[in-house]
Parts: structure tokens; C-alpha cells; sequence
């Protein structure tokens, strides 16, 4: 039977017994190969993860990134530059290439319907969006890519369109976060509360207490819950906490929202008052059209992301496009007939 | 009428159980008393500027304490519990009450701080340097046996720094995560690390070690030694009494310290708002981690002397349902107040180490019922939680409170007053 069937009995059983030694080892191979890319996969991936970590938590904050020649305004440097910006969300395109720039000690407003992107704008020049496309540049320095927290160290501070103060902290604590980036006590230092630290949060709390007086906020609503303040006053807290973090360029994203027009007017006085005193640029978003042209030097109109009109308030209010943007296309045709 | 009723009666309960808990741990007749009028005391002049010489009396009360009563059994070895868990209580506190981050996973780092108690201050690694052990600066007792034996200093330095990276391990995968989600991967954690201790006496570190003791557990463990003291001796508790008030004041310390910190104002801020925060310069991940290793090293302290103290590091331990427990006394407590969680931590550890155990386990089946009240816990807190969520959401002492010191301490406050140098 041997000279037909090709193997004997025996060479059947041996190649039985190779084939079955063989799987086994292909089997343990595998495993072992298994075992190791995944010892080599673990290990990678820890040293990944701490060197991010590594770098994430010790990533220098170049607070001095602005040069104290263009802060001083003997350089004519815009404070923002943006080139080509576009923010999308899944398919809406929320912002689309907007080219824009904050000139030194100005007030400029961006103005538009409602979710023309304005908000969106505002989110990513503070960090809380990374742009899709485009370049953001503060005083020529490329923040596109920084956290919100360093981009506030740089000297951007913004308020929020629906107010967004710290509820169960005091009007005071609000405002002594706003200096987060401006102080300096670490863990160990806080614990033990050396004199360095002491006299810090001395200045600290002193200062908060001078931008509430600064804004018009009663003293005796300095320790008051932010939640219990009134509206108008948390308005106040707001500006306050971002103008504590010393910026030179101040975001204010709707800030005469709910304001009775006399309060808007003396919030528009207020406004430039702020400009001349700290020597700030100032971003307005701004609904209401009276405090837009009482205060801006320049206004740029965005609708449906894109950037339709910029000029001068009065130039931009005569606007053709502007106006089909806010008033609908056939009343500025019959405007024009 | 009403007024008075609204205004003193939850006082009056709370005299009324303090008196009943004093009694059942059987505190000495006179210091109860003096506590209840402390307490009174500090709950009618929380406020006002005789609040410091309160806090010392409650101190000195404190500390002459265990002198009154017996030094082996009783009162002190409810007590010593009962502070072990306020120092576990106040550092879940910083995780959960200041920085908002809901962590269900604490068990892992009391496990942490167990396994530092039980690797560097036992027998349990018997074979290292050949049989002979590692000893560092312990006493002449123990420097004979095998295993590594450390100074319970040492091993507390050893605990916090193991726990405050397991913290920062822990944080660092929920960082993108916000609220609930947080609670998920936190509790998944201390899943993780209940079963590695429970089957670590499987896992070889070579040389016929393994990493845990898994059910068996590792014990004996060696008693608390602190320098220019004799080893703490399990028939006179009063000494451990001592080194956990002392535990429970140093983390009470750090805890108010940190509280009205640049630290602390940016935990608070990161839980009312964490967009709000990160807009005014609060850098979210070193902030968080902070947190996590923070609030990791007080349970890895207090669980380094649980260790010792019960004298096993047991793998049964390190149930999920003692996450939910520390959980429950700040909440019960008033989470992110420090005074609240305080006696949160007292009066569930209470709760769950003296009544159930000892005085009201037989309670069903005098009534004929035919279980054992102990089986029955969790029922009891879950019981007492939604009770207190009727009654009293906020907790026993709700944070708001320091709100409003707050605002008279603008005034009052060292150094500078601002009201008077401004105006």
C-alpha cells in the first residue's frame, strides 16, 4: 500500500506530527510576536503620552512675546492680522476666508445678522476654535495654533454674549481669576503661603477691587455672589475680569445686549473712556446699531461668514450689500429703483 | 413662632444626634458635653471674630481627647477610623467639591496608599537583598526581619508620590471629557485596580515576589514608627489617635490654604465654567491634574495608615462601593465646603463602622425579621442621601457659607484692609 498511496503509516503520522508542531509554533509565534508589539506598542505609547504630557504642562508661556515697542504704539503693527481664516463645521462653513486686522488704540466693530459667524470669529481669535484654514497673528506673532489660556497670557481678553461669570464666586474672586495668568504661586507655594505669595495675593485682591471701582461697581456688592448681582452689574464684573488679566486687545462679544438705550450710550462712553485710559485696542460684536456708529473707527460687516462690507461706520452704513444683508434683498431693490 | 422652629430646629437635631452618636462610641459624659457646647458655640459665632479662639478650643478639646478614656478599645478605635476617613473625605473633596471632577474611582488611590504601607513597611517582600530585607531608619525591632521596612515618614513620602501619579494617570485620559463621562473612566479605574490587587498575588515581580497579597492580603504590616517615638503598639491606640488628628489637621490646613489660593480661586472656576476659565488664563490641563494628584495623595496618606492600622492590606478592601462611600460623606457634608465634608466624613463613618455594625445589626430580627441589618448598608445610605436631597441639598454645611464669609473678610482679612486703606 505503500507504492500507491504515496506515505507509508508512518511518514503520515510524522507529517501529522509536523504539521501539528508547526501550527503550535505558529500559533506561540504569533502569540509571542502578539505579546511583543504589544509590549513595544504599550511602551511607545507611554513614552508618547508622557513626552506630550512633558510638554503640554511645561510648554513656555513667552508672556513677553509682544515687543514693548509695539505695545507703546511707536510701531504702526496691527495688533491682529488674520489672513484667509475659515472655521467649518461639518458641512457649514461658519467663517469663510475673512481677512481682518485690529490697528493699534483703535475700536473696531464686526457687525452682521445673526449667525453671520461673528461669535465664531471671536472664538477663534481667543483659542476656543482652531481655525480650519488661515493664519491668526497677534502682533506679528502666529497664535494659531495656541491654547485659550496662553493666548490670554499673551494679552487677549474677551467677554462672553451670554454672561459667563464664575456663579457661586464673589464679584471680587471673579475678578482675581481674570489675573490668573498674571500671578506667579505655584502648589508649594499657596500651601505654605510664603511672603512672596502673601504679598501677591495682596496686589491681587487690591487690583480686582480697582477694575470693580473702575467698571462702576458699588462696593458694597464687591463680595456678593456673581449669581445674585444684577444684570447690569454682572455685565460690569465681566469687563472687569477681563480687563484685570492687563490685555491689549479687549474682545467684547455683545456688550449692551439687554441694555435700556441710556445705559447702551453710557456704556458707548465707557468704551472709549477704557481706549484712552489703558491705551487697548477694543473688538466690538454689536447688535445695536447706534452704539456701533457712535463708537467704532472701522466696522466690518460679515454675513454668512464672508466678509461683505468694511469701512469707515458711515460708509459702511450706506452700503448696498450691507443693507440687502440685514433688510432682505427686495426693499434695497426697490431702495435703489 | 415658625421663625424660631425653622431657625433652631435642625440645631436641635443636630445636638440631638451628636449626643446619640457620643453615646454609642461611648465618648467620655464630660467632653461630650463640652463638644456639644463647642459646637453651639461655633455654630451661633461661625462668623465673627471669635470664630479663631472656637477653632483652638475645639483643638485643645481635640487633643485631650483620647486622656479620657480607655487607651486600648472603644471610643479611640472608632475615632481613629472615623479620622482616617475625614483625611480620605478631604482629599476627594478637592477632586469633586473644588475642581468639579466627578471621581468614582478614590478607592484606587486608598489602595495605592495601602500597597506603599504594605510593600515598604512589612514582610512582604521577603526575599529582597537576599533574605535580609531593607530597612530605613526604623527601629531595632524590626531591622532583624526580611522584607523592606521603612519609617512610616518615609513610606508617607512614598505613598503621596505613588498616588499623585496615579492621580495624573487617571487624569490625564478624562481630560477632553466633561461632567458624567469623567465619572465613567474614573470609575473604570478604580474597577482596574480592585481586580489588580485582587489577583496581583498572580502577577511575579521575579525572585518568588508578587505584587499584591490579593485576598489573603499582606499582614501582619508593620506599625506606625515615627522618629524620636517607640513604635505604636496595637494595646494603646492613643498615639494613633494622635497621628490621625494630626493627618486630619495638616490636610485641613492644605485644604484651606489651597481654598483661597490662585490654585484653588482656578478650581472653582474650572467647575462653574470650564470655557470661562480657560478664556480667562486658567491652563485646563495642569490645573485638572493638580486636582487629581492632589486629592490622590490625601487618600494615599490616609490609606498608608489604615493600613498599618488594621494591620492587613486585603485586596477585599478596594470595593467599588468604598468610592461611593467617601463619595457620599462629602456630599452628605456639603461638597466644597471643608467644614461640611468634615462632618460628613464623621457621622457616615460613623454610620457604617460603629451603627450598623455593632448597634443596629439586630435590629430586624428583634422585630422577627430574619436578616442581619448589615446586609442591608448601601440600602441604608442610598436611605439616608435621598433624605438628605429632600431635605437639605446643599449638604449639612453648605459651601455658600464661606461666600459670605468671604465678603467680610474682604474687610477683615491680615495685612491689607481693603475698605479702610482705599477709601
Amino acid at each position: 500500500m505503500s507504492e500507491r498511496g504515496g506515505f507509508t503509516l508512518v511518514e503520515k503520522l510524522q507529517l501529522a506530527l509536523g504539521a501539528l508542531v508547526f501550527a503550535v509554533m505558529a500559533i506561540l509565534f504569533v502569540q509571542i510576536a502578539a505579546l511583543l508589539l504589544a509590549v513595544v506598542l504599550i511602551g511607545l505609547s507611554g513614552v508618547l503620552g508622557l513626552t506630550w504630557l512633558w510638554r503640554r504642562v511645561t510648554r513656555r508661556r513667552n508672556t513677553r512675546v509682544v515687543s514693548a515697542a509695539a505695545v507703546a504704539g511707536e510701531t504702526d503693527q496691527s495688533v491682529i492680522e488674520c489672513e484667509d481664516v475659515s472655521k467649518v463645521f461639518g458641512g457649514l462653513v461658519a467663517v469663510d476666508s475673512v481677512a481682518f486686522s485690529i490697528p493699534q488704540r483703535s475700536i473696531v466693530s464686526i457687525i452682521g445678522p445673526n449667525g453671520a459667524g461673528k461669535t465664531t470669529f471671536f472664538n477663534m481669535l481667543t483659542g476656543l476654535y482652531k481655525p480650519t484654514t488661515g493664519t491668526l497673528r497677534y502682533y506679528g506673532v502666529d497664535i494659531t495654533e495656541e491654547r485659550p489660556d496662553v493666548i490670554t497670557s499673551y494679552g487677549i481678553a474677551r467677554t462672553f454674549q451670554n454672561i459667563r461669570l464664575f456663579a457661586t464666586m464673589s464679584a471680587l474672586e471673579n475678578v482675581m481669576v481674570g489675573q490668573h495668568a498674571r500671578m506667579k504661586a505655584g502648589l508649594f507655594g499657596s500651601i505654605l503661603r510664603t511672603p512672596g505669595v502673601r504679598r501677591e495675593e495682596n496686589a491681587v485682591r487690591e487690583k480686582a477691587a480697582e477694575m470693580l471701582e473702575y467698571v462702576g461697581l458699588k462696593r458694597e456688592t464687591f463680595g456678593q455672589l456673581a449669581i445674585n448681582l444684577s444684570y447690569g452689574d454682572q455685565r460690569r464684573v465681566e469687563v472687569a475680569r477681563a480687563l484685570a488679566s492687563d490685555p491689549n486687545l479687549l474682545l467684547l462679544d455683545e456688550p449692551t445686549a439687554g441694555m435700556n438705550p441710556q445705559e447702551s450710550a453710557r456704556f458707548t462712553e465707557f468704551v472709549k473712556k477704557v481706549r484712552d485710559d489703558k491705551g487697548i485696542s477694543i473688538l466690538l460684536i454689536e447688535h445695536d446699531m447706534k452704539v456701533v456708529m457712535g463708537v467704532s473707527e472701522r466696522v466690518t460687516v460679515l454675513d454668512h461668514g464672508q466678509k461683505i462690507a468694511e469701512g469707515q461706520p458711515h460708509e459702511v452704513r450706506k452700503d448696498p450689500r450691507v443693507i440687502e444683508a440685514y433688510l432682505g434683498k427686495r426693499e434695497s431693490e426697490e431702495q435703489h429703483a | 413662632m415658625s421663625e424660631v422652629v425653622r431657625r433652631f430646629a435642625p440645631a436641635a437635631v443636630g445636638v440631638a444626634v451628636a449626643l446619640y452618636i457620643f453615646d454609642q462610641i461611648e465618648m467620655d459624659p464630660f467632653m461630650a458635653f463640652i463638644a456639644v457646647a463647642l459646637g453651639v458655640a461655633a455654630w451661633l459665632l461661625a462668623d465673627t471674630t471669635y470664630a479663631r479662639w472656637i477653632g483652638i478650643a475645639i483643638l485643645v478639646w481635640a487633643i485631650l481627647l483620647p486622656l479620657f478614656h480607655d487607651e486600648g478599645q472603644g471610643f479611640i478605635d472608632d475615632a481613629n477610623i472615623m479620622l482616617a476617613y475625614v483625611v480620605m473625605a478631604l482629599g476627594l473633596n478637592i477632586v469633586v467639591g473644588f475642581a468639579g471632577l466627578l471621581d468614582l474611582g478614590y478607592v484606587a488611590f486608598f489602595a495605592f496608599g495601602a500597597f506603599s504601607m504594605g510593600w515598604f513597611g512589612s514582610s512582604f517582600f521577603a526575599n529582597v537583598n537576599g533574605g535580609e530585607g531593607i530597612h530605613i531608619f526604623v527601629a531595632e525591632r524590626l531591622s532583624e526581619q526580611p522584607g523592606i521596612h521603612a519609617n512610616f515618614l518615609v513610606v508617607v513620602v512614598a505613598a503621596v508620590a505613588i498616588t499623585a501619579l496615579a492621580g495624573v494617570l487617571i487624569g490625564l485620559p478624562t481630560l477632553r471629557l466633561r461632567g458624567d463621562y469623567i465619572a465613567i473612566v474614573t470609575l473604570a479605574f478604580g474597577e482596574i485596580i480592585g481586580r489588580v490587587a485582587i489577583n496581583g498575588d498572580e502577577i511575579g515581580l521575579g525572585n518568588g515576589e508578587t505584587l499584591t497579597g490579593g485576598r489573603q492580603g499582606i499582614t501582619p504590616v508593620d506599625k506606625i514608627d515615627l522618629p524620636f517615638l517607640e513604635v505604636f503598639q496595637s494595646l494603646n491606640l492613643r498615639p494613633w489617635y494622635w497621628t490621625a488628628l494630626a493627618m486630619v489637621l495638616v490636610v485641613l490646613f492644605v485644604n484651606f490654604r489651597l481654598r483661597d489660593s490662585r490654585l484653588g480661586r482656578a478650581w472653582i472656576a474650572l467647575r462653574e465654567d470650564e470655557v470661562a476659565a480657560a478664556s480667562m488664563g486658567v491652563p485646563l490641563v495642569k490645573t485638572k491634574l493638580l486636582a487629581y494628584a492632589t486629592g490622590a495623595a490625601f487618600g494615599g496618606i490616609s490609606g498608608a495608615f489604615l493600613a498599618s492600622y488594621v494591620n492587613t492590606v486585603n485586596a477585599d478592601q478596594f470595593q467599588f462601593s468604598f468610592s461611593i462611600f467617601v463619595l457620599a460623606m462629602i456630599i452628605l457634608g456639603g461638597l466644597g465646603s471643608i467644614w461640611g465634608v468634615v462632618l460628613g466624613g464623621l457621622v457616615l463613618a460613623f454610620i457604617i463602622n460603629t451603627f450598623i455594625p455593632d448597634i443596629a445589626r439586630g435590629w430586624p430580627r428583634d422585630i422577627g425579621l430574619d436578616f442581619d441589618l448589615t446586609e442591608l448598608s448601601f440600602g441604608i445610605f442610598g436611605f439616608l442621601l435621598v433624605i438628605m436631597m429632600i431635605l437639605r441639598p446643599e449638604g449639612l454645611i453648605p459651601e455658600r457659607r464661606r461666600q459670605l464669609e468671604l465678603a467680610e473678610h474682604v474687610g477683615t482679612g491680615e495685612g491689607t484692609d481693603l475698605y479702610e486703606t482705599r477709601v
